[in-house]
């Protein structure tokens, strides 16, 4: 082959080239600025997560509170222990003005004293204690004195010679939510 | 803004810890172990050491004692003369071993919680092994004539075996029985008697502390002469 016709050859396929290349060019100037109008959009999303939570509107930080209240009181329930069965407050209450220190005993301390409090100071002590269901004996110790009968007791037994008073709870007439 | 958000967000983790924090506080009980421990510590035989461990852990396992009340006990226990403290815990031993019911935890009496009221009262040991070995015998008359009449359904006493509702009506129509001669002052023909007897089942049932059906029927089957047959049972030379 000759030099001149080896040219003509490649500039033929040259040609072609460039005409099949002409058809890929089309409407590539639209499809630059759609590809940069969504990369525009793509970052003003990451833009507008971080602003939401560094610079919250009131409207959103409100939603926000209150969406982790729930998730924590959720998760709160769930992995709180099973509650016991109908566990309700029962008031343990003694007149016992002047005296320096009261608690009660029973068979919900396994006879421990429990201190009673009198924070107003005008000689009535209390305390709350959640119980189930049962029957309880008790007393209270007033300044180191077993004190048996309460007024408040369902019924008394005599131990020994002592008082030992007696409260159904959940369901006797001392059964008192504080 | 963020400082407000923060606060409501450790409001809700507060939140979360509520449901806990409103449920009855109780430490965490001891052991098994620390409490095997701790009797090891009394001073007693070796034999009479492991008979009662292995009693209270068959009592542990199933429910007829607790470590939180038996460690109370045996630290009470241990400031009292070894003799009285282990005759004490004898009978406790042979009440588990005879599958009753010790401890009910802190929810009734029972023999363990008598022995802590007891020494709350500043009886002696010897008063209290008194008491107790009546109390014992309250529950095993109460058991062998409720099985005698056909009151109860048979079983073979063992301290192995899973606690059945009958095993709690046992503890408290026997409690109650004891309770009325033992510190009432009643005597079996008193008429008074079978009312209270009745009246306690009745109330504990309606309670949930025994078996409601296996209560009432129980209390409609006591009579007069199947409590004095339990109070003769008791009192028997």
């Amino acid at each position: 082959m000759r030099w001149d016709e080896l040219d003509e050859l490649l500039r033929a396929a040259l040609s072609k080239e460039v005409a099949e290349g002409a058809k890929g060019l089309s409407g590539l100037e639209e499809r630059v600025v759609r590809e940069l109008a969504r990369r525009s959009t793509h970052q003003r999303f990451w833009t507008r997560v971080r602003d939401f939570f560094t610079r919250p509107t009131p409207r959103w930080a409100l939603a926000g509170a209150l969406a982790a209240l729930l998730i924590g009181f959720a998760l709160g329930r769930l992995t709180a222990p099973p509650a016991l069965p109908q566990w309700s407050p029962n008031l343990f209450v003694i007149a016992a003005p002047g005296a320096r220190s009261v608690a009660v005993v029973g068979d919900f301390s396994a006879w421990q004293p429990i201190p009673l409090s009198d924070p107003d100071g005008d000689g009535i002590w209390m305390a709350s204690i959640p119980l189930p269901p049962g029957r309880y004996e008790y007393a209270f110790i007033v300044d180191g004195k077993w004190v048996g009968q309460d007024p408040l007791a369902d019924e008394y037994l005599r131990t020994f010679g002592e008082y030992v008073s007696v409260r159904y709870i959940g369901g006797g007439r001392a059964d008192l939510s504080s | 803004m963020r400082i407000f958000l923060l606060s409501l967000l450790l409001i809700s983790l507060a939140g979360s810890a509520l449901p806990q924090a409103i449920l009855p506080s109780a430490a965490s009980p001891p052991s098994p172990e620390e409490v095997l421990q701790f009797l090891g510590g009394m001073g007693f035989t070796p034999g009479f050491t492991a008979a009662l461990s292995t009693a209270l852990l068959s009592g542990f396992k199933t429910g007829r004692a607790t470590t939180t009340v038996t460690f109370l006990l045996l630290r009470d226990l241990a400031q009292i003369p070894r003799e009285e403290a282990e005759e004490i815990l004898e009978i406790i031993r042979y009440a588990l071993s005879q599958g009753f019911i010790v401890d009910t935890g802190l929810t009734a009496s029972s023999m363990m919680n008598e022995v802590r009221k007891l020494l709350a009262l500043g009886r002696s040991g010897e008063e209290i092994s008194r008491v107790l070995g009546l109390r014992l015998a309250f529950l095993l008359a109460t058991r062998n004539v409720l099985l005698g009449h056909g009151l109860l359904p048979p079983s073979t006493p063992s301290p192995e075996a899973p606690l059945t509702p009958a095993d709690r009506l046992i503890l408290e129509l026997a409690w109650a029985l004891g309770d009325f001669i033992l510190w009432e002052g009643g005597s079996p023909e008193d008429p008074r008697f079978l009312g209270y007897v009745r009246g306690r089942l009745n109330r504990l049932a309606t309670l949930g502390v025994c078996p409601l059906d296996m209560a009432q029927e129980v209390s409609a089957a006591l009579s007069p002469n199947i409590l004095a047959e339990i109070v003769r049972f008791v009192f028997q030379p």
